[in-house]
């Protein structure tokens, strides 16, 4: 990681991105580099904005976070739909 | 039936009467599908016509319908399935569950909408139907056979490996009283014990074979929506990956996971038990239902330490949470082994899960010992004993004789307040979603006439971020609601969204495809040819609601029978969620029974009899 100055996190998430992101698969962890001071709602935005609406619940590190919840190097990010029956 | 066609039904219903040995077919007139659709609608009016108040749901007078909808057997997503219905001998109320798979479909191809089995038979038998042709075949060879067993010898001594099973195993043979069906060993009609019913009727299965293709009004309609989902479905669900159950992680966040018999909604062990988690280490191979792309059943193996076998699927979400979550256990291999022994008997997950849940808080709290246990260190976690005492309720000896009849019945017989960790309505055990967090959901648990059935209900964690207005708007859902808000306007949600919800059980298709409501209505159009509207659709799903509940009314249930366990009105053990509140929900209930034409006492008025167009039903409700 030379030269990088940001972070990195995983996400996981049961919401489809935008567009295609290399890598990812629903449900499946997927390794991404951020730069510093980010929240989870700044990548909502970057990532997730299209289907925002499907999000139901957001987990950082296996805790209930919410849109300003700031990460930090190394954490998890969980986002779950509207929960249905099953 | 007149000079009109009938598109997407063969106009005949198989009745069947086993003291006689009858067998004959009636031909409703256009009428009857137009008004009642199918599934549920079927079994509610038969129920209510025929079966008389007060009988014993395992004696010779209860009747067992078998009953599929306008789009079963079509080559739509999800099209597959077929409802069953009887009085409950969990609850002795109207008792109905649905089955996925290939049966219902292959009913349809072989010329019937419908079953009415009546009376008892002195003898095993099954029941064979090949392209219209009936007969009923002594089954003295098969009584005793587990499911998977019979379903093979019958194939074998038919030299027909296409036949589609409709079975009952030893759970319903010993009359159980949370005893399943099985179509093909492992698409099950879980909930409310109809499995004992067609065990008291000495009837081992219904084995089908059928080659004519469904009659359909603007059949490229239907294709169109058909190729739709093949092209869309992995982009609007993710239950093709694992199945059920890959959510519960967020469950358990969110406070829906019940766990330690729902003393909690959240299990810190939760990442061990999800469809993931079993899917990762024992997955066979996905499978489906008929005409379905999604393929969102697992199939599982395991070795050691417990025997698994792949012929009886894998745990769906339920299965998981039940015997999982819900008895403190995170041993999944446990759970797998659960799941196959109650497919393997045919009893059902979910009550047998909650009911030993409540045997363990039982043992916990010392209203059950280890002498009432023969041993047994019946504690939450333990997941050997919970296997023990599975095996036990299913051969019916020990406690797991008490513990058969459900924890309704149990806790009677414990006493000393068991009553209070008996987490049921009407004797049906609760699904595996908390009422605290959805507490729409939680209205439903009570007031539905079959009693919580989470199929029917409505999941209000859907609809706390802004609907998608343009889906939800089609039926005049126009605002988000939190799920734990219990208030008038949630009871107008149980009624506008529940009656959506509650169609798929008339059409019988399945919730899991995810259909859009418009795609529901052109379909059912598609192949009826009938004008369908919203309106229309959910007026024919509330006439059903309507027929059940006065089914129940007549049987004595009251306004005092719709309520919640104990358990649901005190707050999770840990995290947030605070009991329901019973004041709130008993004014709740009230505006809701109103919405539906009722009065306070949750009994029909005559003016909502007439607009339903069941005025005829008005003479089976009792003056009070």
């Amino acid at each position: 990681m030379e030269g990088f100055f940001g972070m990195r996190v995983t996400i996981k998430s049961f919401v489809p991105p935008n567009e295609s992101i290399e890598g990812f698969h629903l449900g499946e962890p997927l390794t991404m580099d951020l730069v510093d001071d980010v929240t989870v709602g700044d990548v909502i935005q970057r990532i997730f904005a299209k289907y925002m609406k499907q999000i139901g619940i957001i987990a950082v590190n296996g805790k209930i976070a919410y849109e300003t919840t700031a990460l930090s190097e190394g954490d998890r990010i969980d986002l779950y739909p509207l929960l249905e029956g099953g | 039936m007149g000079d009109l066609k009938l598109f997407g039904y063969n106009g005949r219903i198989l009745r069947i009467d086993l003291a006689k040995g009858r067998i004959s077919v009636e031909e409703p007139q256009i009428e009857f599908y137009q008004r009642y659709l199918g599934g549920r609608g079927f079994v509610a009016v038969t129920l209510l016509k025929e079966v008389p108040p007060g009988i014993d749901p395992l004696g010779p007078e209860n009747k067992l319908v078998f009953a599929l909808g306008p789009l079963t057997g079509s080559p739509l997503p999800g099209s597959g399935r077929n409802s069953v219905g009887a009085k409950s001998p969990l609850t002795g109320a109207f008792g109905e569950a649905e089955a996925g798979g290939f049966w219902g479909a292959e009913l349809k191809r072989a010329g019937f909408d419908s079953i009415v089995v009546e009376g008892n038979s002195n003898s095993p038998v099954y029941l064979l139907i090949r392209d219209g042709q009936v007969e009923l075949k002594d089954a003295g060879h098969l009584w005793g056979m587990e499911i998977a067993q019979a379903h093979f010898t019958i194939r074998k001594e038919l030299e027909n490996d296409k036949i589609r099973t409709a079975i009952i195993g030893p759970g319903g043979e010993k009359l159980i009283r949370f005893a399943t069906i099985a179509n093909d060993i492992s698409h099950v009609a879980g909930r409310t014990g109809l499995g004992a019913v067609m065990g008291s009727k000495k009837l081992k299965a219904i084995a089908v074979r059928g080659t004519s293709q469904l009659q359909m009004a603007h059949p490229e309609a239907l294709h169109e929506i058909g190729r739709w989902m093949a092209q869309n479905f992995k982009d609007k669900t993710g239950v093709w990956q694992y199945g059920t159950g890959y959510l519960m992680e967020g469950y358990s966040l969110a406070g829906n996971l019940p766990a330690y018999n729902f003393l909690d909604g959240s299990f810190d062990q939760v990442e061990k038990i999800t469809a993931q988690a079993i899917c990762d280490q024992f997955r066979v191979e996905m499978y489906g239902c008929y005409a379905c792309p999604l393929r969102c059943k697992k199939r599982i193996k395991i070795d050691l330490p417990y025997e698994v076998d792949p012929i009886y699927g894998g745990p769906e979400y339920e299965t998981l949470a039940a015997f999982g979550s819900n008895c403190g256990i995170s041993d999944h291999k446990a759970i797998c082994k659960a799941h196959e022994i109650c497919n393997r008997y045919g009893i059902d997950t979910i009550s047998a899960g909650v009911t030993i849940s409540f045997a363990m808080e039982c043992f916990e709290k010392g209203l059950l010992t280890t002498r009432d246990t023969d041993g047994l260190e019946l504690t939450f976690g333990n997941a050997k004993a919970m296997l023990e005492l599975l095996k036990q309720i299913t051969e019916k000896r020990g406690v797991g004789m008490l513990l058969s009849e459900g924890s309704r019945i149990a806790a009677r017989q414990i006493g000393n307040g068991a009553e209070d960790f008996a987490v049921q309505v009407k004797g049906l055990e609760l699904a595996m979603h908390d009422p605290r967090l959805k507490q729409g959901l939680g209205l439903h648990c009570g007031v539905n006439p079959s009693g919580p059935d989470h199929a029917s209900a409505i999941h209000d964690t859907l609809l706390v971020k802004g609907p998608q207005f343009d889906e939800w708007g089609a039926i005049d859902i126009n605002e988000s609601i939190p799920s734990t808000e219990l208030s008038p306007r949630k009871a107008r949600l149980v009624y506008q969204y529940g009656m959506w919800t509650n169609l798929t059980n008339y059409l019988v298709i399945c919730v899991l495809v995810p259909y859009t409501k418009r795609q529901i209505q052109e379909a059912v159009e598609a192949v009826t040819g009938w004008p369908m509207s919203y309106w229309r659709l959910m007026k024919t799903a509330e006439r059903g609601v309507t027929l059940a509940k006065i089914f129940n009314l007549r049987e004595g249930f009251t306004e005092v029978d719709d309520v919640l366990p104990k358990r649901i009105y005190s707050a999770q053990r840990k995290g947030n969620l605070a009991g329901v509140d019973p004041d709130k929900l008993s004014e709740v209930k009230k505006l809701y029974y109103q919405m539906l034409g009722w009065n306070e006492q949750g009994i029909p008025t005559k003016a909502r009899l007439v607009e339903l167009d069941i005025e005829w039903a008005s003479e089976y409700i009792n003056p009070s």
